[in-house]
Parts: structure tokens; C-alpha cells; sequence
């Protein structure tokens, strides 16, 4: 009994022109054909899209994990502390501008570093925003920022504007480095100690920060910043 | 997918090609990583170690990778893999797996050489393991770009030399930014770039951007290669 009703079964599912339902996986339009080559670029394209999205959100929001040892892609507490007050100073505007373009301030350590470094106070602080010129390119961007005709603007010169003042700073005015060799101390995770890390972030970017608040002052002594006494800005 | 797997496993030990490249990737890092640290007297920073490491793996990882399918249908055992009862993805994926297996297990026994750098440094073991991380996924992204290479063909060389020609392209896409005056290209070229997205690595910086592309290379070269044998199983 139980050997007919199998073989009626199997019978009708040989019956020509029964329909079966295949699933869509096992579907041969989806194995070959149009349908295939269209899903495989779906699915790359979407991959593609996942990573630019997944890259504009890293990029903006800054994901990473600092593994120097000394956490030179962290802003310390003590600049944190120190720029705290200027949050709600409607009269603090301040722009980071970077004369190249972002991609080539990720090539070597130095502009990286100090390019993330912008980036970090830009995520911390509503009164601070990174831009760029490409004064290669377009090289009267560069004019508003020559105090005379002699004044040379380089693609690596940082410049950080509040209001109507700015200051123009060399790279190498973020680190520091031997005069002798040319060897970059406080960016070698290597050969940089604690006290030239502390230096770095606490006194290095602060004061460009400083700087350029203090700039709205018409004051063209030397100064001494009042919470860090070990720095002297020239104005 | 085991059985795929053991049987390819045992295939690395039944021919040269295992010991080969566990024998070329273990001498040509050791000799990199004593050239580029303790000759260098650099006793800490193993970026250009790994930098270098990059580029043996452009040479080393099509050894493995050439013969994963090429050498199925040259031998005509491919009509076998086809119609035996294993989905297709269980068929890539256990080769992958294998040529992976190989790969980790040779760059694991190589971080024997951190010892000496323990011993006489004081490197950051923080961005030792991140390093390892990413040189595992770029692995990982190489070794499924080898797998689909073969797939294609059922010369061995041609493998080889396509494999080679496609990760010279992840790696060196950025090298031709230097020539490229349009910033949306080179943004391009840098986001294709393995080598540039590893330079995060190289700087102290864990980058989850380049994390995520990593895996969707492999992911992506993995079901490019299901496809292929997904089309070549029903024509």
C-alpha cells in the first residue's frame, strides 16, 4: 500500500508540465544569464556603496584606535581643559586651512599627524573648522594670506584664521626636531619619550590654538600664554 | 567543505609548493625584519618591516594560490569537484581556507623574529598586534584574489602572473597619484589602494575603514569565483 502512494507520488512529480517551486537561489536564471550578471555587479556595487559609507562615517567621526604608545592621535585632557571656555565665545570662529589637498596631507607622518590632529579639534569644538585651498592649483587662494608681495604661502604651511586675524605656521612649528640631524622627535613613536609627548599635545597644538584667539588682540608684544607658561608667542 | 579542505591541506605537503613557501615566506622575512630593525638599529618601529612584507607577499601568495583550481581542471578532476555533494561556495571556500591556513600559520610562526625585538628594544605590542591584524586580512584579501585568478584559468603561470599583475594593482593604485592633478581621482586611486590604507597601520593608527576593506576584498573575490563556477557548473 505504502509502495503505491510513493510510486503515485513520484509519478506526479514526473508529470510533464507540473510546475515546481524552486526557491529563487536554485532558480537557473539566477545561475546564468542576465539575471546573473546583474546580481554579481548588484553585489559589488553594494559592497562598494557599504564601503563608502562605512568611509565617509570613519572619516568624519574619526574611527581608529590610537596604538602609539604615547597616544599621539588623542587630544590630551589638559587641552581639552584649556580650550573648554572658548565653547560658547560667539567670538571665537577659528579655521584650520590647510593649503594642499587631504589626500596628500595623509603621505608623510607629519602632515598626517597634524591634519588629524585639525580633524580631532574640529570634532571637539564647534568653533573650529578644517578647510582646504590647493594653492598650486588656484594660487590666488593664497594671496588674503601674504602680509606682504615677498611673503611666500607653501603647500605645507598651515594657516588659522579667527575673524579677519590669522597666522601663518610653518609644519614644522607643530613638532619638534633636531637642528643637527633633521630627525622628528615628538613624532617618532620610537624615539619619543613621555615629557616630548606631553609637549607635544598639551603645548605644541594648544598654542596654535591660542594663537590664533589671541590674535584678536592688537597687542604686537611678546606674550606670555597664561596657562602655559613655558610658551612665548610672538605676535 | 572539510573534506576540500584536508584534501588540499594534504595536497600543500604531497607536493613542493607548501614547503616552498613556508621556506621562501620564513627566510626572505627574516632577512627583511633583521634589515629593516636590529641592522637599522631602529629596536622598535617595524613599519618598514611591514611595508616591505607587503610587497614579498605579491611574489609568495600566487605560489600558493596558482595551482587552487588551475590545477583541477588541467588534471580534469574539476568534473569531480563539480558534481560532488558540496555546495559551490563550500568548494571555494574550503580551498580558500586552506591556501588562508597556510599563509597565517607560516606569518605566525615568522613573529618568532619579535623575540630579538624584545629582547634588545622595547617595540609597542599594542601596534605589533595591530600590525598582525591588518597584515592577516591583507593576506586574507590577497589569497581570495589568487583563488579567483585560478579559477579563470587552467594554466598554473598564467595564475601566477595574473595574480601578481592584480595585487601590483591594490598595492601601487596610489603610486600614480603623484602624476594625477584631479583630487577626485587620486581620492579614488588612494581608496582602491591597499598599500596607501595600510600606511594608517604604519602610522599608529588601527583603522577600522581598512579593516572593513580588506574583508570586502575577500569577500568580494570569493563570491566572484562561487559565480564563475556557478556559471561553468550549469553550461
Amino acid at each position: 500500500m505504502n509502495y503505491e502512494a510513493e510510486n503515485a507520488a513520484s509519478s506526479a512529480a514526473y508529470i510533464p508540465g507540473a510546475k515546481k517551486k524552486r526557491s529563487f537561489w536554485k532558480n537557473p536564471k539566477f545561475k546564468f544569464g542576465a539575471t546573473a550578471t546583474a546580481l554579481t555587479i548588484s553585489f559589488v556595487a553594494l559592497v562598494i556603496i557599504i564601503n563608502v559609507i562605512f568611509s565617509a562615517l570613519a572619516t568624519s567621526y574619526l574611527w581608529y584606535i590610537d596604538m602609539t604608545k604615547e597616544k599621539m592621535y588623542t587630544i590630551s585632557e589638559s587641552t581639552l581643559m584649556l580650550l573648554d571656555p572658548y565653547r560658547n565665545n560667539e567670538n571665537v570662529n577659528i579655521r584650520i586651512i590647510f593649503c594642499q589637498d587631504p589626500d596628500k596631507l595623509e603621505q608623510s607622518l607629519e602632515t598626517k599627524l597634524v591634519h588629524n590632529m585639525a580633524l580631532q579639534y574640529e570634532q571637539e569644538f564647534d568653533f573650529v573648522k578644517v578647510e582646504y585651498i590647493d594653492i598650486v592649483k588656484h594660487p590666488s587662494l593664497a594671496d588674503p594670506y601674504r602680509t606682504t608681495s615677498e611673503t611666500n604661502v607653501k603647500t605645507t604651511d598651515v594657516i588659522i584664521e579667527n575673524g579677519s586675524d590669522f597666522r601663518k605656521f610653518a609644519l614644522e612649528a607643530f613638532y619638534t626636531f633636531s637642528s643637527n640631524t633633521g630627525e622628528v622627535f615628538a613624532l617618532t613613536p620610537s624615539i619619543k619619550s613621555p615629557r616630548q609627548s606631553c609637549s607635544l599635545s598639551a603645548t605644541g597644538q594648544s598654542r596654535t590654538l591660542q594663537l590664533a584667539m589671541a590674535s584678536r588682540s592688537k597687542d604686537r608684544k611678546f606674550t606670555r600664554c597664561s596657562k602655559t607658561p613655558d610658551l612665548t608667542c610672538a605676535r | 567543505m572539510l573534506a576540500i579542505y584536508k584534501r588540499e591541506m594534504l595536497s600543500y605537503f604531497t607536493s613542493p609548493i607548501g614547503y616552498v613557501f613556508m621556506g621562501v615566506f620564513l627566510a626572505v622575512s627574516g632577512f627583511i625584519f633583521s634589515l629593516a630593525t636590529l641592522q637599522q638599529g631602529v629596536d622598535s618601529d617595524v613599519g618598514t618591516y611591514f611595508t616591505i612584507m607587503l610587497f614579498v607577499f605579491v611574489v609568495v601568495i600566487p605560489l600558493l594560490t596558482m595551482k587552487s583550481f588551475s590545477e583541477e581542471r588541467r588534471s580534469r578532476t574539476e568534473q569531480l569537484l563539480l558534481t560532488s555533494p558540496v555546495s559551490l561556495f563550500g568548494m571555494v571556500f574550503g580551498k580558500f581556507l586552506a591556501a588562508y591556513t597556510m599563509f597565517a600559520i607560516t606569518y605566525i610562526a615568522s613573529c618568532f623574529n619579535y623575540i630579538a625585538l624584545y629582547k634588545f628594544g622595547n617595540p609597542n605590542t599594542g601596534q605589533l598586534v595591530g600590525y598582525s591584524i591588518a597584515i592577516l586580512l591583507i593576506g586574507a584579501a590577497f589569497v581570495s584574489v589568487g583563488i579567483f585568478i585560478s579559477s579563470l584559468t587552467e594554466n598554473q603561470i598564467i595564475a601566477a602572473i595574473g595574480t601578481i599583475a592584480v595585487i601590483l594593482i591594490f598595492l601601487l593604485a596610489s603610486f600614480l597619484n603623484q602624476y594625477i592633478d584631479v583630487y577626485a581621482i587620486r581620492a579614488v586611486l588612494s581608496w582602491i589602494s591597499v598599500y596607501s590604507r595600510f600606511g594608517n597601520f604604519t602610522h599608529g593608527v588601527f583603522d577600522f575603514n581598512a579593516v572593513l576593506y580588506y574583508f570586502s576584498i575577500s569577500g568580494v573575490f570569493l563570491f566572484l569565483t562561487v559565480r564563475i563556477y556557478e556559471k561553468r557548473r550549469w553550461e
